[in-house]
Formats: structure tokens, sequence, C-alpha cells
């Protein structure tokens, strides 16, 4: 499975990473497409506390954000959360991700997303069919879409 | 012969879709939720998912349906009762 992704997207990641984050504190941001497509279109960011080794998202921003995507016929493809040094995921990003279901992504950017702005030292994970994580490679998986 | 079991449904909400789930007013909440991460095909840590209401309240697992106020056609959300992440060091 392929994840389709706007330009604009990665920009306003970053952007949205780092101006919450401030290089101090881990951010984390979701993307979401229209339900059946595999094209992210747009990003949210939570209500979340965070400190320099963790985040956790406001029980009552979860809740409404499942109901706005219903609302919206829209569904949340990938979470994307920043770490302070390497990449990597950790067994509370296993746990408690937003979702864990089959073919929902996960997007882990270092250095708290003060670097190039790219996805170099990225970690791309998906869950697979048995609901454990399973890296992938963010060159062949995530794959950019149409002009912005 | 007609089955004399009563039955209702709730929409159940996981990400933007939907699932009606039958259930049965004296049945418990636990049962209901197993059959909700059945259907959205939910594999790892079902342990950690609730069901909640629009209000957010996260219906209790050993109570029954009816006990824990959920009425016939009621939109629940199905969900991580707590979302994190981070990097311990």
């Amino acid at each position: 499975m392929t994840l389709w992704i706007r330009p604009r997207i990665l920009v306003d990641t970053f952007d949205c990473l780092r101006a919450c984050g401030r290089g101090v504190e881990e951010c984390v941001v979701y993307w979401t497409a229209r339900q059946s497509s595999l094209v992210v279109d747009d990003l949210v960011h939570p209500t979340h506390s965070a400190g320099p080794a963790g985040y956790e998202v406001d029980s009552r921003w979860v809740t409404q954000f499942f109901l706005d995507l219903r609302h919206a016929k829209r569904t949340a493809l990938a979470q994307v959360h920043t770490h302070p040094g390497t990449a990597f995921h950790s067994q509370t990003d296993d746990t408690y991700a937003l979702v864990s279901s089959q073919g929902f992504y996960s997007l882990v950017i270092p250095d708290g997303g003060m670097g190039l702005g790219s996805l170099s030292g990225a970690y791309f994970t998906v869950v697979a069919a048995s609901g454990h994580w399973k890296e992938v490679d963010p060159s062949t998986e995530l794959v950019w879409s149409g002009d912005d | 012969m007609a089955d004399a079991t009563q039955h209702d449904h709730v929409v159940v909400t996981y990400n933007g879709a939907d699932q009606s789930i039958r259930y049965e007013p004296h049945e418990r909440v636990d049962a209901v939720l197993k059959r909700a991460l059945d259907l959205f095909n939910i594999q790892a840590n079902r342990h950690l998912y609730g069901l909640f209401t629009e209000a957010n309240v996260e219906l209790p697992d050993g109570e029954s349906m009816e006990k824990a106020g959920v009425r016939p056609g009621q939109l629940l959300i199905l969900r991580q009762s707590t979302v994190r992440g981070g990097s311990p060091r």
C-alpha cells in the first residue's frame, strides 16, 4: 500500500511541529483524507499536552475528532510526531496510537522537527494485518501527489 | 416461531467509519465492545479500547448496556481510552 501526499502537507506539518514543539517538546499531527482515499490532503493538530519525552492527546478532543471525521466523511491515515533525537517507534508509540487497525501509518520525525524539513532520518511504520507495526521505507511508501 | 429475544442497535463510529451493531439491553458493554473491535478489525491492544458517548463518557465495561444508559440508535465512539506517544530516555 502506498500513501499519497500533497506537497504542501509536509511543509505545513514541519511548520506546525516546529511552532508547537519549538525543538523542546514532542508534538503530533494527524494526516487526513476523504474516506476510501489514500491521498493525504489535510492535517489536524490536536489539543495535547507534551514534554521533552512524550505527548498525550486530550481525551475530549479525540472523541470530537472521530465525530468530526464521521461528519465530514473523512478518515485519519497517519499520525506524525517528533522525537527529540533519533526517530524510532517506542513501545508507547506502538501501544497508544490514535488508530491501531491495518493500514494506519505512523511517521516519526527526528530532532524535534528542527532539521532540514525532509524525511531524512525519519522512521515510517504501518499497522500490518496482524495488528503489529511493520517498518516501511518512506521513499517507496510515501509518494507526492498532484499540485498544490 | 418468532425470536422472543429483544434486540436493539447502536451505531459505532471509528476513525470516520460507521458500523451498526446489534445488542440486547441486558448484554454487558464489554460484549458489545468486542463485537465492535471485531467489526473494525482491530487486532492489537484491544484491552485499551472503550466505547464512548458523544459527551466523552466511557461506558463501564462490566455494566449492562441498559444500565450504562445506552438507548437504541445511539451513536457511540470506539477509541483508545488514552492516546499518547513518547520516546523514553
